[in-house]
């Protein structure tokens, strides 16, 4: 009974969760509140400052999230379930624009492309991060976005990702010193 | 800003999963609430039923009718069973054979032993392609029985027994090679036309190679009329004449068997020799005891005939079992339905109430049948074709975590 009055922002992801899979539509908003914000962040990093397409994978995510709400078993955190659909869906994402850039025959991969026109506008030097983050393998390219992602925390990260929290680190150590190697010398100067 | 210091390259990094779309809210959720409500796929019951529920079921059950097909097209049992069910549904009804159902699984027994007989022509007919109706055999069981029919042979030919694994293709080269076999088969026809049948069975012989008609009578008229034929056949042509006669009318029983007589043929030959030998012998014996006693000649040319008189029955034994090798005697009986004798009488007697009765009773068997039946159909494809379920299970199961993945439930 208690917590059927508790107010929207201070409940619990899960029960936001179980009251929009019951019919509370505004559940859902205070769960939007809360990440949405941030799922756009990440996947406009993983998907090359697309802003468009940002959207395009978190609008998917929410969908699925409406879509399979009932199910949601509590395994994991909402949390930790919102970032990996994000994840999943800005993978399927790039996959989908690598294959028509294949189809096509034509370099269109903004993602990928180095020296391309990203919708993100910011510094040379933001810029020259995120063609070598483009450069990056796609495991990489998320572990370490997701690592500096705001608020984020190791823990989370590799919890997200499915992986123990000492190989998230070797790993990310890994990925830190080939992303600086790939770095153009003169930015170092 | 230095990228490869450390913090500068992390703010970097950080800023790179910033959303800077000032302070309003983008609300990707509202959008996705609003395409979810408009698609059409949720709404109301009926809507997720076709579009979430159907689907599912639709691909269930491919998937299901897929493993079952594909079991029912490599389990050996269910090419027994097709070819089982064609012999059946060629067959008139049981009602119609006027037989019990025990009866009914003799002639099936006695069916079996032909077309096993049928893989042992004689000569020529084994280079013929076997009969479409064996092609879906191929079980153990059949093989069994092929052994035993093989072994009933050989019994009956008084050589080889049960077991005997060279007896087999010995057997089967009937009229060739060392073994020489006197073929004899039965074949119980029944037909409404007896006279009809009757004479088309007459000219299935081929008199241009001396087959002829041994014996033939024709008794009764109408549903009394019974005939019969023994038929004198090339033994390579057996089973082209029983083929022939398969296609006359329907078959209530068939049954083959051989006779050995290579020892006999052995024996006479070996007599026939030792005959010709002495009678050579007395021969020379008479040339050079010209001179002798008209008596003792005389006793001598007794002899010699006795002698002859032997060769000439042994040539004679030998060109009758000869003949007989050469030619398969098949005997043909022809007879009516059944049905149309004392069952009929006795429906007829018992009333409506008693008709009626034995309709329930045969629909009931007919109904009990088939459920047996489709029992043990399922049985089959789900014990046979266990190892395509455990297949069919672990792909759906790897396909559900897929997606559960993809959903990011796991």
């Amino acid at each position: 009974m208690a917590d059927r009055d508790m107010p929207r922002d201070q409940m619990p992801d899960k029960q936001l969760l179980a009251s929009f899979a019951a019919g509370d539509r505004d559940a859902l908003g205070e769960l939007a509140r809360r990440y949405e914000r941030s799922l756009l962040g990440l996947a406009c990093g993983l998907l090359g400052g697309r802003r468009d397409l940002a959207l395009d994978a978190v609008q998917e995510m929410w969908l699925r999230v409406i879509r399979f709400a009932r199910n949601f078993n509590g395994q994991s955190r909402v949390k930790t379930w919102l970032y990996r659909i994000t994840i999943n869906e800005c993978r399927a994402l790039r996959a989908k624009i690598a294959r028509d850039a294949k189809r096509q025959a034509a370099s269109v991969i903004h993602v990928e492309s180095p020296g391309k026109v990203s919708e993100e506008s910011g510094s040379d030097d933001a810029q020259r991060v995120r063609e070598a983050v483009g450069r990056l393998d796609d495991h990489r390219r998320t572990l370490v976005l997701l690592c500096y992602h705001a608020g984020m925390t190791h823990v989370q990260a590799a919890d997200i990702l499915g992986i123990p929290l000492g190989t998230l680190k070797s790993r990310l150590h890994a990925t830190l010193t080939h992303l600086r190697q790939s770095l153009p010398e003169e930015v170092q100067a | 800003m230095n990228l490869h210091d450390q913090g500068d390259l992390e703010q970097s990094l950080t800023n790179l999963t910033q959303w800077r779309g000032g302070d309003r809210q983008p609300a990707a959720w509202e959008q996705a609430l609003a395409n979810h409500e408009q698609s059409p796929r949720n709404s109301g019951l009926l809507g997720r039923a076709v579009f979430w529920r159907m689907p599912t079921a639709v691909a269930a059950s491919v998937a299901i009718l897929l493993v079952t097909a594909l079991m029912i097209a490599i389990l050996p049992e269910f090419g027994k069973a097709r070819s089982v069910a064609t012999m059946r549904s060629s067959e008139p009804s049981r009602k119609q054979l006027g037989t019990a159902g025990v009866s009914n699984g003799a002639e099936f027994n006695d069916r079996s032993m032909s077309y096993t007989n049928d893989n042992f022509p004689p000569s020529s007919a084994q280079t013929a392609p076997l009969p479409a109706r064996d092609v879906g055999g191929g079980t153990s069981n059949d093989g069994a029985l092929r052994q035993n029919a093989a072994d009933t042979m050989l019994l009956s030919a008084g050589i080889g027994g049960a077991g005997s694994n060279n007896a087999f293709p010995q057997d089967v080269g009937a009229t060739g090679g060392d073994r020489q076999v006197v073929r004899k088969a039965t074949i119980e026809l029944e037909a409404s036309d007896v006279r009809g049948v009757f004479l088309k069975a007459g000219m299935v012989i081929s008199e241009a190679g001396g087959e002829f008609i041994e014996q033939s009578s024709l008794t009764g008229e109408g549903d009394t009329a019974q005939a019969s034929l023994t038929l004198r056949i090339a033994a390579n042509r057996v089973h082209a004449v029983l083929t022939a006669l398969h296609d006359l009318a329907k078959v209530r029983s068939e049954t083959q068997g051989g006779d050995d007589v290579t020892a006999a043929i052995v024996d006479l030959e070996a007599r026939l020799r030792n005959e010709q030998r002495v009678e050579k012998e007395l021969l020379e014996l008479l040339d050079k005891r010209a001179d002798a006693p008209l008596e003792d000649i005389l006793r001598l040319r007794d002899q010699i005939a006795r002698v002859r008189q032997g060769i000439e029955q042994i040539d004679g034994q030998q060109q009758r079992l000869s003949r007989l090798v050469s030619l398969a005697t098949i005997l043909v009986i022809i007879r009516p339905p059944i049905e149309k004798g004392e069952p009929t009488t006795q429906s007829e007697q018992s009333g409506l109430g008693k008709y009626f009765g034995e309709a329930i009773k045969d629909s009931w068997s007919s109904g009990m049948r088939f459920l047996a039946d489709t029992l043990g159909g399922l049985l089959s494809v789900l014990v046979g074709g266990a190892i395509w379920w455990i297949a069919l299970i672990v792909g759906l199961l790897a396909l559900r975590q897929y997606l559960r993945r993809r959903a990011g439930l796991a």
